[in-house]
């Protein structure tokens, strides 16, 4: 509260006696039946401490206030008391100004600090700029994929390059069987050197060598937040054994610290508990290893592919390297642009919340021009008004700014809900002090700015004569705040087009055609945990059998990968006939095990030769089922059924030809993916039901239970509707959109504060002209679109301005867009409707003002 | 509202500063600062700024005029002392001069000049 702060700054020599007077003085009010609120306690403790304070800095800088024996009053807080009073006369534009800095300030504080928080922060590990994550690079795969233990060995040994290097995994699984319920738990592998080199504090124990060595029992490190959700955060669990499914428990040597940030990408497979990379893996030749090292000082990443060669086994192949890449750019890559995006909205946001405030205290000036020249033929000095204009400036500025931190800490809540769970993890910590500091100091720039406008006036006034007639300041201000509002305008009109091309690809995302019904599926994810693993066939047949008697359900299907989420697997089945073409190779290709009826269920049609049948279950490997996309890249100019598929095992003719689908983004292009059935001698791992019904919501529930009476022990990892799924695959481009049309509003709102404030201010300050023009015969109508017809220079420019300012910044947001282009006539034309239509609102006010102008009235005011 | 007249630093003392040390002596010369406020206005009719005389009592202290200590806390104040502000033997000095100077300036001249 206000008053407990006001109390901190009371000096010593009071003590606690100031409030002990505030309680007692609240123990009085309250007798008396009065109301003693924390309003009332805040003006109680300010009305003394501030003088106090005051008081006391006067008397360290030995200030003595000469007394001139003028009328104006000289004690600062007086002063400040005068200040507040001239604010309140006006009090409509004063509450405005202070309202548009609270948005202004508040608003661009909170974006500036989330967005800061997902981009700009340092990663919180040592040396993070040398922090590297080393990929394997295959021609076919865009992004790469983990090294083997060898290549990891050779990067360690490249001495000269690497200060270190540790690697992790975090694809594992175990099944937890301690509490209530089995609970699938995601575990990550780390090498004993990980933690440390990326700074981990650890409550407990680190891994060791001897622990990847597999001496003595096996054991864990918990994540932090693991730790407090389902252990409840009881220190006595280190040293206790964790029970997992068909594996030996686990000790529990530590616990991560709160604030360890995973170094990964993806942010909805974190693992939940550590364990140690064994050793045994290591020497194996398999793909595992996500490396991260971090480089000698002064080494480039160019260096790397010389110094770590490939494994032996794919050394013959062209085209593979081991790049590396800066960690921070993995951890955030997708984030970049929109979140530079982002700011810039920002930036303009700040920009038009400023002008705002120029604009009115311009405007505020003028009206009072009057009684500045007054004054100063009275012998105020310029010194003293001026003082008294920078005064008021700084109230508004400073209450301005007091509401605005107030409102950002709110705002800031509110946006770390939207921000998408790929985002978080560089989760913004809270408000930036800088964005905080920037945001004040540009509004006060401003405030004191223009707050002080009118003495620009002043020097251009000869004396007191001219105090009555009207000023040519007048004409000169009004250029100044068409100019004002122009610019403010494109702003908005820039903002409010990026907005709309941002919903436009939000909602496109949304509805992008994923090729199966997602209306009408449910998807239920499992991972057998190891105990099942020798059953799982016999589990899933019996499953799906189990699934399709529940009411309502139309069919139920297999497929071998979660819906909308995981990285993309590669194939190692190439057309037969040679390699894959050249053109082909930026098409990533995956894959899929299905069950025979996944098509069907899900929704996909044929469009060439057949379906999987229960016999293609039986010689499982020797059919499968492609896509257009990979029949367009692979077989060009030819028919793809027919053709066969081919790697150093299996041989399969492809029976059929499917519509492309999206399994795993919505926003990159369908890969080429093959489906193979599922082989009864070789059942999937883990697996995803696939049920269609026309109410999925309605079976979750039933089936989700139904796979529990089979299989009590199985962690069931997600169950989600299709429309959940797609929802959930679109939260960037929601995040996005919602966040820039937020700044857009707020933008929009702004500008047209600003042109109501001009042309109101116009009216009023004209209603002498008005009254006589209307005494002289003129039509309401005539004046209104006089008025109107002000507006129509500033919007038109201002709307061209903003034309060319939207179509520059669209361009930098095309990597952003989703088969939205950013010329979209259509689109453009909404934009302009928009600020249009609510131009028009803001103009009518005033210009209905001037419509009822009412000649006797008008006349009889002052001009 | 009274302005607070500015100090001059030989001693002579401003307007609020009088009504503070006379309420003061009035309560028999150990009160706390609420109380002075509410006996200047109760006796004398003036509603004082309560920082003003916050104020005052601070320099009056600084100068030597007044003295003060810490009383006993009470319930109503939540536990916290009061602190009680009493007129020192300089202070009822500076008073009486300020009184002379003043009685004499106000005295009427002698008839003939």
């Amino acid at each position: 509260m206000l008053a407990r702060l006001l109390l901190r700054l009371v000096p010593d020599q009071w003590g606690e006696s100031i409030e002990g007077d505030l309680d007692e003085a609240r123990t009085k009010r309250r007798a008396g039946g009065r109301r003693a609120g924390p309003l009332w306690e805040s003006w109680f403790c300010g009305s003394i401490v501030l003088r106090l304070v005051v008081e006391g800095m006067r008397a360290r800088s030995g200030v003595r206030r000469s007394d001139g024996g003028r009328m104006l009053m000289n004690s600062f807080f007086f002063e400040l008391k005068g200040a507040v009073r001239v604010l309140s006369r006006s009090r409509s534009t004063t509450i405005l100004a202070v309202g548009v800095l609270a948005v202004t300030i508040g608003f661009s504080t909170a974006v500036f600090s989330v967005a800061d928080g997902v981009l700009f922060k340092p990663l919180p590990y040592p040396a993070p700029d040398r922090l590297v994550t080393l990929r394997f690079k295959m021609p076919r795969l865009a992004s790469g994929i983990s090294l083997t233990g060898g290549e990891l060995e050779s990067a360690r040994a490249a001495a000269s390059v690497f200060e270190q290097v540790e690697a992790f995994n975090i694809s594992g699984v175990a099944s937890r069987i301690d509490g209530p319920e089995p609970e699938r738990i995601r575990s990550g592998r780390v090498t004993p050197g990980f933690l440390p080199m990326l700074g981990a504090r650890i409550r407990g124990e680190h891994f060791t060598h001897e622990h990847s060595a597999g001496a003595g029992a096996p054991v864990t490190i918990l994540t932090h937040q693991y730790w407090k959700t389902r252990m409840g955060g009881d220190p006595s669990v280190i040293g206790t054994l964790l029970r997992l499914d068909g594996e030996a428990p686990l000790r529990i040597i530590g616990v991560l610290d709160e604030h360890f940030v995973f170094p990964s990408a993806s942010r909805s497979l974190l693992p939940q508990i550590l364990r140690p990379f064994p050793d045994a893996w290591l020497q194996d030749h398999g793909r595992g290893a996500d490396a991260i090292g971090r480089l000698r000082p002064g080494v480039g990443l160019a260096a790397v592919p010389a110094a770590v060669p490939v494994d032996a086994s794919v050394r013959s192949r062209e085209g593979l390297q081991i790049t590396a890449a800066p960690l921070h750019e993995r951890m955030a890559y997708s984030a970049r642009r929109g979140l530079i995006m982002l700011l810039a909205a920002v930036l303009g946001l700040l920009l038009i919340g400023m002008l705002d405030v120029a604009g009115l205290l311009l405007v505020r000036a003028t009206s009072r021009e009057r009684e500045i020249v007054t004054r100063r033929a009275l012998g105020a000095s310029s010194g003293r008004i001026a003082w008294q204009l920078l005064l008021e400036a700084l109230l508004v500025a400073a209450a301005g700014g007091a509401l605005g931190v107030a409102a950002a800490g709110i705002a800031f809540e509110s946006l770390l809900h939207l921000v998408p769970e790929q985002f978080r993890l560089l989760r913004p910590t809270g408000l930036d002090v800088r964005a905080m500091l920037f945001a004040g100091f540009a509004v006060l720039l401003t405030a004191v700015v223009f707050g002080l406008a009118p003495l620009v006036h002043l020097g251009r006034l000869s004396s007191a004569s001219r105090a009555g007639a009207g000023l040519t300041g007048g004409r000169h201000v009004r250029r100044v705040s068409n100019a004002i509002v122009t610019g403010q305008v494109a702003a908005a009109v820039a903002l409010t087009l990026i907005g709309v091309l941002l919903i436009s690809s939000f909602i496109r995302v949304r509805h992008a055609p994923v090729g199966f019904d997602a209306a009408r599926l449910a998807y239920i994810s499992v991972t057998p945990p190891p105990s099942m693993l020798p059953t799982r066939g016999d589990f899933y047949r019996t499953a799906l059998s189990r699934l399709r008697t529940i009411g309502d359900v139309q069919g139920v299907a297999l497929l071998d990968v979660p819906a909308l989420r995981s990285t993309v697997r590669g194939t190692t089945l190439g057309p037969d006939g040679g390699e894959v073409p050249q053109s082909s190779r930026l098409v990533s290709d995956t894959q899929l095990v299905v069950s025979p009826d996944y098509f069907r269920t899900a929704g996909l049609h044929l469009v060439e030769g057949r379906l999987f049948t229960d016999d293609d279950a039986r010689n499982a490997s020797g059919v499968a089922i492609v896509n257009e996309t990979l029949a367009r890249t692979w077989f060009p100019g030819d028919r793809a059924v027919g053709r066969r598929l081919v790697n150093k095992i299996e041989n399969r003719l492809i029976v059929g030809l499917v519509e492309d689908a999206r399994h795993f983004s919505l926003k990159e292009p369908p890969l080429a993916e093959i489906f193979t059935p599922m082989d009864p001698a070789r059942p999937i791992h883990g697996g995803t039901f696939v049920i269609r019904s026309n109410e999925p919501r309605e079976v979750l529930a039933p089936a989700v239970a139904a796979l529990r009476v089979l299989a009590p022990t199985l962690p069931i990892t997600s169950a989600e509707t299709g429309d959940d799924a797609v929802a959930r695959a679109a939260e960037a481009e929601r995040f996005y959109a919602t966040l820039l049309s937020l700044c857009a509003v707020a933008g929009l709102v702004l500008a047209l504060v600003g042109l109501y404030g001009v042309l109101s201010w116009s009216v009023s300050s004209r209603r002498r002209e008005l009254g006589l023009r209307a005494a002289l015969g003129a039509e309401g109508r005539t004046l209104a679109t006089g008025v109107a017809r002000q507006a129509v220079p500033v919007l038109l420019i201002g709307g061209a301005l903003g034309a060319v300012l939207g179509w520059w910044s669209a361009r930098l947001a095309t990597a952003l867009l989703y088969e939205v282009s950013a010329t979209d006539p259509s689109l453009w034309l909404t934009a302009v409707a928009i600020v249009g239509a609510s131009s028009a609102m803001a103009i009518a006010i005033p210009a209905r003002r001037a419509f009822l102008t009412n000649p006797a009235e008008a006349l009889r005011q002052e001009g | 509202m009274l302005p607070m007249s500015s100090f001059s630093p030989k001693g002579l003392l401003g307007e609020l500063e009088q009504l503070v040390m006379l309420a003061l002596l009035r309560l028999d010369n150990s009160a706390h600062a609420p109380a002075v406020v509410e006996e200047i206005q109760d006796r004398a009719g003036l509603e004082l700024s309560r920082g003003s005389v916050y104020v005052a009592l601070d320099r009056l202290e600084a100068k030597g005029y007044l003295t003060s200590r810490f009383g006993e806390p009470t319930a109503e104040r939540g536990g916290k002392a009061k602190r009680l502000f009493s007129v020192t033997a300089d202070g009822q000095h500076a008073l009486a001069q300020t009184d002379r100077a003043i009685a004499r300036l106000r005295a009427k001249p002698a008839t003939g000049r």
